[in-house]
């Protein structure tokens, strides 16, 4: 062995004892610097290469490569040990309690008489129904007359009517209901003839919006409520297709096991008329005081479009013919969630809206 | 109508039990709202007979009496408050254990000092009626064992039917015993109306003269002599008290049970009240007064009409009789009235009266022609037999001519059509047969004759529902949804329920709040209450719910002081509903364009948003801050961004802004880029505050939806993202005290040019630095370059907001 493989194997040695020992990033840096630095030890014995007996050179220079490229090696392991000590340090100081509650992020909600309005626009949509809207503040024409309900008709007594009054006529002490016959429409029935004399046949119409009647305010009462009216008309749709609508409504509100009954009703503005029930979905069709013991709850009523109704329209009722349906989203919505008391809907108590969520 | 089904058996046979009866009449169109067990929740209730009835030893009101109840107990001893009690009665005696209506348990208790061993039950008690002030005799004689039930003597079955406004004729037993017939294949039996008459002619006792035929196309009367009123016989009374009545008299009794037998309205009049019998049918005079038999007095006017004497009324025509004529115990001549009277002109008054009655209901919904006739027999038959009166001979009427059928015309394949089903014309005929109506021929075009007492049945559309309803619903096929679709139009609520999506995304609740509010809120809002332009109601259930709202802020305003009475200060609400006004002979106002029906009164939609209390610490060791007028900057340019409209500029509002309700000097609008204003916000005045008790600074918006969803380009293309970095300077504005920030943001967006690509406010900072009267604002400016190192372009749009910013508002730029 010649001398300078000694000096290689003594180094090779060395640094690997030296590293174990260094306990921190800075003596590792001192021992690079000491050996492999521009003035380090290996550097130097690399440096002598040269003053070798020539046929020793190719064997020393491979040694002395080898030495470097492992004592590189140690020394970046040994560095990256001992980084991940501080690292583990750190991570172990930084330790959070996962326990610890959120940053509250404030979600409001909507009102569920209006998602179960925007449900009902989506189910009627995919059967082609458009949204047509009307005024609120109607007149006695639209509301009553034009719809078959003549002046002192007993049927008037279906919709206690809130007349508008005579402008001035309150601030002069003297109320009276306005001349020109505005009221606030009781139903939204009207629209249906808003949207014959607004659209071509064939119509497929739904009609969302608030009404008004002059009733007593209780706990399934209210003077201010929400309807939506439905309409079709063009040559053919029968009452028959009104009863397979209606079905096929139901189940998509409220399930496809839903058991129905289509049954005679009785609105001025439809012959024949139609009520339609629904299972009590409180008992499930047993009876109880919800379905007044009768096992089933009216979700709508409908009927196929008067044929006066069908002529104030624009359409010959020879010709044309068609069907309309009206429903309560307050009720309904109060059939969904179990809201006992249809006057908290007008409440703007968080208590109260803060319980609905979108939904799946 | 109450239709105890015992009764109705009189007239058809009925071989359902009464849920399967209730079921087939829901299903024809008589829809049965409830069915009422009288009897059902009564447990040893039994017949007892009255031994002895003698003074409570302890109490002089009551009664120490001794029943016998037969095998149920022997002879027992109970204690009883009322006063119609004889021996020999038989009575309802509940023993101990009983329970009665009501969940009401019946103990052995004692009462001063006496043992009862049960109770005698009054009718109320037993919930066969109205009745409370006796106890419910049962008979006299031996007719009843003693300790049989009660319930199966006296129970009764009544179903409530829900009689349709056009099925005047289904108001009675006999119009309901003609359905059940119909589905039942029975037949109907009307009852005896036989009439033994004696002596003189009605003619030469009664005259009736009747002014307006029209309001009056009916009047039959009879007389009666040797009436002896009393009490009507107990079969009649319950039968009344199952059907909802109190029986009166027996005279009065007649008219109401005929009344709810056949449908009939009557009325009997002490004849010796009515000077000469003579009965005019007029209108009333203006000025005239009646006192009726509820003894309220009425005035009246010529809009009404009446049956009057010779000299002055006697009676409101359909609706009640007049005091003065009144049947009474002591009566012995009666004059009988069977009419007809024209309904709206009944409902009209009734209404205006305020006075709605078993009568005025079955005259506003109309009378068969043939049915006076008929039940004034009916009734004289029955006066005759339990009063042992003598009836005149013949019949005052004015119009005794039968006449002709209504003859509908009715096309069998456009019935077919309307209903969806197969229909031949023999079908046709087989369906309605049993209805009453006779159709002829057997071609396409059939000839429908309607019974007289089926008013609502005038057009073919109303055979076709006869049709359906014989043929019944559920057998009409439900065809699935086919249909031609019209050409699509987009959904106008669409837009606003994305609008409540996003608010409540951004963390607000909706609220739906009444359209209807009070003076009292306007007045608490600050908002004057007695301008023209509100839209009033003339007749508001309550004071509070009585002018539809002019604007959102009352509702706002409501809404958050709800939430404080709970101390639920924390609280952010929107509501998108409609605003209201009357502008008559205007052109449609520009903030009210939504919807009218041409009167003169508009509505508009409008978003109002209100906030107040703090925002809630997110983390322990953070601290509260009032929510404020930044905070609701935010929402608004939030939902701006949501929905793809330019963010709003927003400046002070004038005084006279219309927002009464807010912080003079906190009240701002809402404006698009030129400057016009669509919305408003600011911070509650502290008096609005106080008078609606709200606490903190509450801050609400208002915004016209219609007119934000303008602002929102339809078309909307996006940008390639430009390979370059942005470029981000920062300037300090230094200008007047006075110049609105809103400005020198202005100025600045507006100067900067395409590249800008973010602005933002990032300190202001008054002080020595800047000199007295002097504020600067440090603002952030980011550009987008289009290609890498760009940065001439950057200085070139940098210079121009300071030359802008210096030449507008006269700003140093440092």
């Amino acid at each position: 062995m010649t001398q300078m493989e000694a000096e290689l194997g003594a180094l090779r040695a060395a640094a690997a004892e030296r590293l174990s020992a260094a306990d921190g990033v800075d003596a590792v840096e001192a021992i690079r610097h000491d050996l492999l630095g521009r003035s380090g030890r290996l550097t130097a014995l690399m440096k002598n290469l040269g003053l070798a007996p020539a046929g020793e050179r190719p064997a020393l220079g491979r040694l002395a490569n080898e030495v470097r490229t492992e004592v590189q090696g140690a020394i970046d392991g040994r560095l990256a040990e001992l980084r991940a000590g501080d690292l583990d340090e750190r991570l172990a100081a930084e330790e959070l309690d996962m326990s610890a509650p959120a940053r509250s992020i404030r979600v409001g909600h909507l009102h569920p008489v209006q998602t179960l309005m925007r449900d009902l626009r989506q189910v009627f949509h995919a059967f082609g129904f458009e949204v047509f809207e009307g005024p609120e503040i109607e007149t006695d024409a639209y509301n009553f007359e034009l719809l078959n309900i003549p002046p002192d008709h007993p049927s008037r007594d279906l919709w206690d009517t809130l007349y508008v009054a005579e402008p001035g006529s309150i601030e002069a002490g003297d109320s009276r209901p306005a001349a020109d016959g505005t009221i606030l429409r009781t139903h939204t029935s009207p629209v249906q003839l808003r949207a014959m004399q607004a659209l071509d046949a064939p119509i497929r119409v739904i009609t969302p919006g608030r009404c008004f009647r002059y009733e007593a305010v209780d706990a399934s009462h209210a003077f201010e409520f929400f309807q939506v009216e439905g309409l079709v008309v063009d040559r053919d749709t029968s009452l028959a297709d009104l009863k397979g609508m209606l079905e096929e409504i139901a189940r998509a509100l409220y399930g496809r096991d839903v058991r129905t009954r289509f049954r005679p009703g009785y609105y001025p503005f439809t012959e024949p008329s139609v009520a339609f029930d629904i299972g009590c979905l409180v008992c499930g069709g047993d009876g109880c005081p919800a379905c007044k013991r009768t096992g089933w709850m009216t979700i709508l009523g409908a009927g196929m479009v008067h044929p006066v109704v069908l002529r104030n329209g624009g359409f010959d009722p020879d010709e044309f013919q068609g069907y309309a349906f009206g429903m309560g989203p307050d009720r309904m919505t109060m059939l969904r969630h179990g809201v006992s008391d249809i006057r908290l809907f007008f409440s703007a108590d968080v208590r109260f809206g803060s319980q609905f969520a979108e939904g799946r | 109508m109450r239709v105890p089904i015992r009764w109705l058996r009189d007239y058809v046979d009925v071989d359902l039990d009464p849920q399967q009866l209730a079921d087939e009449l829901t299903m024809r169109g008589m829809e049965v709202a409830s069915i009422e067990v009288a009897g059902a929740d009564w447990t040893d209730v039994v017949v007892g007979r009255l031994l002895a009835v003698e003074r409570h030893p302890n109490a002089d009101t009551l009664w120490l009496t001794l029943v016998d109840v037969g095998h149920r107990g022997g002879e027992i001893e109970i204690v009883c408050g009322a006063q119609n009690l004889q021996i020999g009665q038989l009575v309802p005696a509940a023993l101990v254990g009983a329970v009665l209506p009501g969940d009401r348990k019946i103990e052995r208790s004692k009462i001063r000092g006496v043992v009862s061993n049960g109770m005698l039950c009054s009718a109320i008690e037993l919930g066969l009626g109205a009745d409370a002030d006796g106890i419910h005799i049962l008979g006299h004689g031996d007719e009843i064992p003693v300790g049989a039930s009660v319930a199966d003597l006296v129970g009764e079955t009544v179903l409530d039917v829900d009689v349709k406004p056009n099925r005047g004729d289904a108001l009675s037993m006999v119009g309901l015993a003609r359905e059940v017939a119909a589905f039942t294949g029975g037949e109907v039996r009307l009852p005896p109306h036989d009439v033994n008459e004696v002596g003189e002619a009605t003619a030469s006792r009664v005259t009736v003269q009747i002014d307006e035929p029209a309001l009056n196309p009916r009047f039959t009367a009879r007389w009666f002599e040797g009436v002896a009123n009393g009490p009507s016989p107990d079969w009649m009374q319950q039968r009344l008290l199952a059907a909802g009545m109190r029986p009166i008299s027996a005279i009065v009794d007649v008219t109401n049970y005929v009344m709810h037998e056949l449908g009939q309205p009557m009325h009997a009049y002490d004849a010796d009240h009515v000077p000469n019998g003579a009965m005019v049918v007029r209108r009333a005079r203006d000025g005239e007064r009646l006192v009726t038999i509820d003894h309220v007095e009425r005035a009246l006017d010529e809009r009404m009409l009446v049956i009057a004497d010779e000299e002055r009324p006697i009676g409101l025509a359909g609706i009640m009789g007049g005091a003065s004529s009144e049947v009474t115990d002591a009566t012995t001549r009666v004059i009988l009235e069977s009419a007809i009277f024209d309904g709206p002109k009944i409902r009209n008054t009734a209404r205006r009266l305020g006075l709605r009655s078993e009568a005025s209901m079955r005259h506003e919904k109309g009378i068969g022609a043939d049915l006076p006739r008929f039940a004034i027999d009916r009734a004289a038959h029955l006066i005759a037999e339990i009063t042992g009166a003598r009836v005149a001979s013949g019949i005052v009427d004015n119009d005794p001519q039968p006449r002709p059928p209504v003859r509908v015309s009715v096309s069998v394949a456009r019935t077919a059509r309307l209903l969806g089903i197969e229909l031949a014309a023999e079908r046709l005929g087989t369906l309605l047969a049993p209805l009453g109506f006779d159709v002829h021929g057997a071609d396409d075009t059939l000839t429908v004759e309607v019974p007289s007492h089926r008013l609502d049945v005038t057009s073919a559309a109303d055979v076709a529902e006869e049709i359906a309803r014989a043929h019944g619903y559920e057998n009409i096929p439900g065809r699935l949804p086919a249909a031609v679709l019209p050409p699509y139009r987009s959904d106008p609520s669409e837009p606003r329920h994305r609008v409540r999506r996003i608010l409540a995304g951004l963390g607000l609740d909706e609220m739906v709040s009444h359209a209807l509010i009070g003076r009292d809120d306007l007045v608490r809002s600050g908002l004057a209450p007695d301008v023209p332009e509100l839209v009033r109601v003339h007749n508001p259930l309550s004071e509070e719910h009585s002018i539809l709202r002019p604007s959102m802020a009352p509702s706002l305003l409501g809404g958050l002081a709800e939430n404080m009475r709970w101390r639920q200060p924390d609280v952010r609400l929107f509501d998108l509903g409609k605003i209201y006004a009357y502008r008559p002979g205007n052109p449609t106002p520009r903030d009210l364009q939504s919807e009218t029906a041409g009167t003169g009164r508009y509505e508009a939609w409008e978003l109002g948003m209100i906030g107040s209390g703090e925002i809630v610490p997110t983390a322990p060791g953070e601290t509260a801050r009032a929510f404020d007028i930044g905070d609701m900057k935010g929402i608004i340019d939030a939902l701006h961004d949501a929905l793809g409209a330019p963010r709003p500029a927003y400046r002070a509002a004038e005084a006279d802004s219309g927002h009464p309700h807010r912080h003079p000097g906190r009240n701002g609008l809402v404006c698009d880029a030129a400057g016009r204003a669509y919305g408003s916000l600011g911070e509650t005045h502290p008096g609005i505050a106080a008078a609606w008790g709200l606490s903190g600074r509450p801050v609400d918006a208002s915004i016209a939806i219609d007119r934000l969803l303008d602002l929102v380009p339809a078309d909307r293309r996006v940008s390639p993202v430009p390979a370059a970095q942005p470029v981000d300077r920062d300037l300090a504005v230094v200008t007047d005290e006075g110049i609105a920030v809103g400005d020198v943001l202005r100025v600045a967006r507006t100067s900067a040019g395409p590249l800008l690509a973010g602005l933002r406010l990032f300190d202001v900072y008054r002080g020595d630095q800047v000199g007295e009267g002097r504020v600067s604002y440090a603002l952030a400016l980011r550009f987008q370059p289009e290609s890498p190192g760009d940065t001439t372009a950057v200085e070139k749009a940098l210079n121009k907001v300071r030359g802008a910013l210096r030449h507008h508002l006269g700003a140093d730029i440092r």
